[in-house]
């Protein structure tokens, strides 16, 4: 009989050391080339989440399963972050790397400007998982 | 801020966080004496304490290099914020396992399940953490909660130490250790590891997507707004996993864990005086709630199930009260339920589509329990049970444990389940007679009802010890 609010706030402190270990991931990648299953799957649980078709489509959305990314609070704030007018255009770069279609030349700025994305969701959802915390007594 | 003045503050921040893992931890002392430790428990314990170490290590060398570029410089200084935070929740767990020794823990009701859970194909090596918890409720820790946040954290401080990958964490609260049937219910939170390790979601959610696609085909679906839309299946999932794990305690333990079900609730509030449910009472228990079923359809599932497995004909003539209550859920139907906190109309849209995934759901607990009835193991046990409850009750009537019982002359161990459940029918309907066998009290004396039902648990708890022993020995 799983606690609710506690699981429902943990869910952004996942969100937040997933975001972490994603950066480690992308630095180890920026200076050997070297893609792990994990740090692919991760990129491509990302990119699923923020299909601007989520949002606006007559469909329902995928079961979230165990993803830190894929429920739909935590896609809210995924969303945000990466807010679609923003020049960083994070869904394409995310698609470069999943897909294998990332250019040597483009590497360093691709994983630099993931890397900042990644840090900005890190930040939100550590002030997400702080606010929902709230059993601390002030 | 100068060089200087941010190099020291940085500094200073390191080691303020340093101090607190340090300390978050500092109870975590593993030796050879007292307190003692089941095993998953001792080993959780150890990872605590190698994760801490090794965070402390890396929180050693991290004040080496401190960027002066802006972004870089935030990015480091919020990784410090990021592992307070993550010790913040993981410390959570600390005092609660330390306290959990073996004094503590129902440790033969633990050992009972996992041994359980152990004959299922693929959950031969599962092994359960069980710790304490300060909240009148059973926990299992989803693996977001402490498996998959300590094991990033591991990776992010380069930690040695990894998680036991076949290591669930379950909490009891800390003031019901002895009260062994009621502890049953941990069957349920096992459930839930084992959906998570078993990837049961993975068979599951076709049928809830499509439960959702024909219960809102159009033009059901006027009025759903996008973001219901994104929130519905995860209402579906966890209904869904919350079924799964109560089908699956039903499997694992009988109707003894239906039983404990009804009494973490009190839906025996719901037993009308002229024996049916009395629905003004139990109005809320209709209702499902985004995170859960109604509590009344998963007694009703449960019962169901019990009727299925060939379990319900060994039990319904028990003069218990509870058994009027589930007799009374066997009535109930789809269409009994409500889910409101989207409207009424598009409530039982959402309880339709569910509705419409029940029967994979139900599948999938077979299916991943199979071994438990394979062999006619459920039919052995059934069997064993509908010729020993007597036998059994007659043995708490007169206070003796009933782990060896003599039959014909002949001396023979029930199994564990057997002892389990008849004790636990004999604690809801054979106080009165061992009372009135024992002392010179009156029934209606409910301190007196206190003592001896106490008694009945600790003997059953006895006899699965004898039962432990006799296996280990090879009696």
């Amino acid at each position: 009989m799983r606690g609710v609010a506690p699981e429902s706030s943990s869910r952004f402190l996942s969100m937040a050391l997933a975001s972490r270990k994603l950066m480690k991931h992308l630095e180890l990648f920026a200076s050997t080339g070297q893609m792990s299953d994990p740090m692919i799957e991760a990129l491509r649980d990302l990119y699923t989440t923020m299909d601007p078709g989520r949002q606006t489509s007559n469909s329902f959305a995928p079961i979230p399963g165990q993803s830190p990314f894929g429920r739909y609070e935590q896609a809210m704030v995924i969303n945000e972050v990466a807010d679609p007018s923003h020049s960083r255009d994070v869904r394409k770069k995310l698609a470069c790397i999943v897909d294998g279609t990332i250019q040597c030349t483009d590497k360093d700025e691709v994983v630099r400007d993931l890397t900042e994305f990644l840090y900005d969701l890190e930040n939100r959802a550590l002030h997400k998982y702080s606010e929902q915390s709230n059993e601390r007594g002030w | 801020m100068d060089g200087n003045e941010r190099e020291r503050a940085f500094l200073h921040d390191t080691a303020a966080c340093f101090r607190f893992v340090k300390s978050t931890t500092a109870a975590c002392k593993l030796g050879s004496g007292f307190p003692s430790y089941l095993e998953p428990t001792r080993e959780l314990l150890k990872y605590i304490k190698e994760l801490s170490l090794s965070t402390q290590d890396f929180l050693a060398n991290f004040p080496s290099q401190i960027p002066g570029e802006p972004t870089q410089f935030r990015s480091k200084r919020e990784l410090l914020w990021l592992i307070r935070e993550t010790w913040t929740s993981l410390h959570v767990y600390v005092k609660p396992a330390v306290d959990a020794d073996t004094l503590n823990v129902p440790t033969e009701l633990v050992r009972l399940l996992t041994q359980r859970v152990h004959l299922i194909e693929k959950c031969e090596s599962l092994e359960f953490a069980v710790i304490h918890t300060d909240k009148l409720n059973y926990f299992q820790f989803p693996p977001g909660d402490f498996e998959q946040n300590a094991s990033n954290l591991g990776e992010i401080v380069s930690a040695q130490a990894k998680f036991p990958p076949n290591l669930g964490i379950i909490a009891l609260p800390h003031s019901q250790v002895q009260h062994l049937f009621m502890n049953g219910l941990l069957a349920h939170e096992i459930g839930h590891f084992v959906f998570s390790k078993l990837d049961c979601l993975d068979r599951i959610k076709a049928s809830l997507s499509e439960g959702l696609r024909v219960a809102f085909a159009p033009p059901s679906d006027v009025g759903l707004d996008a973001k219901t839309r994104l929130q519905l299946p995860e209402v579906l999932q966890d209904w869904a996993e919350e079924l799964f794990c109560d089908l699956f305690g039903v499997h694992l333990l009988g109707p003894s864990f239906v039983l404990a079900s009804i009494e973490l609730f009190d839906l025996a509030n719901l037993w009308a005086v002229n024996g049916g449910l009395d629905e003004k009472a139990g109005k809320s228990h209709f209702k499902f709630h985004s995170t859960h079923p109604a509590r009344l359809f998963r007694l009703w599932r449960q019962t169901a199930l019990l009727e299925t497995l060939g379990w319900w004909n060994q039990i319904y003539e028990n003069g218990s009260h509870y058994i009027r209550i589930m007799d009374a859920c066997r009535h109930l139907r789809q269409g009994s339920f409500v889910f409101e906190e989207i409207g009424t109309q598009m409530g039982s849209r959402v309880l339709d589509a569910f509705h419409r995934a029940i029967e994979t759901i139900e599948n999938e607990v077979a299916t991943v329990t199979t071994n438990l009835r394979d062999g006619n193991g459920l039919a052995k046990e059934i069997q064993e049970f509908s010729k020993l409850k007597d036998i059994i009750s007659r043995y708490l009537c007169h206070a003796v444990v009933p782990s060896t019982l003599c039959i014909d002359k002949e001396f023979r161990n029930p199994s564990a389940i057997v002892l389990l459940n008849a004790a636990h029918f004999f604690y809801l309907s054979g106080i009165e007679d061992l009372i009135k066998n024992s002392e010179h009290s009156t029934i209606d004396d409910i301190r007196k009802r206190d003592i001896w039902m106490e008694r009945v648990e600790n003997w059953t708890t006895k006899g699965l010890e004898d039962l432990t022993m006799s296996n280990e020995l090879g009696v």
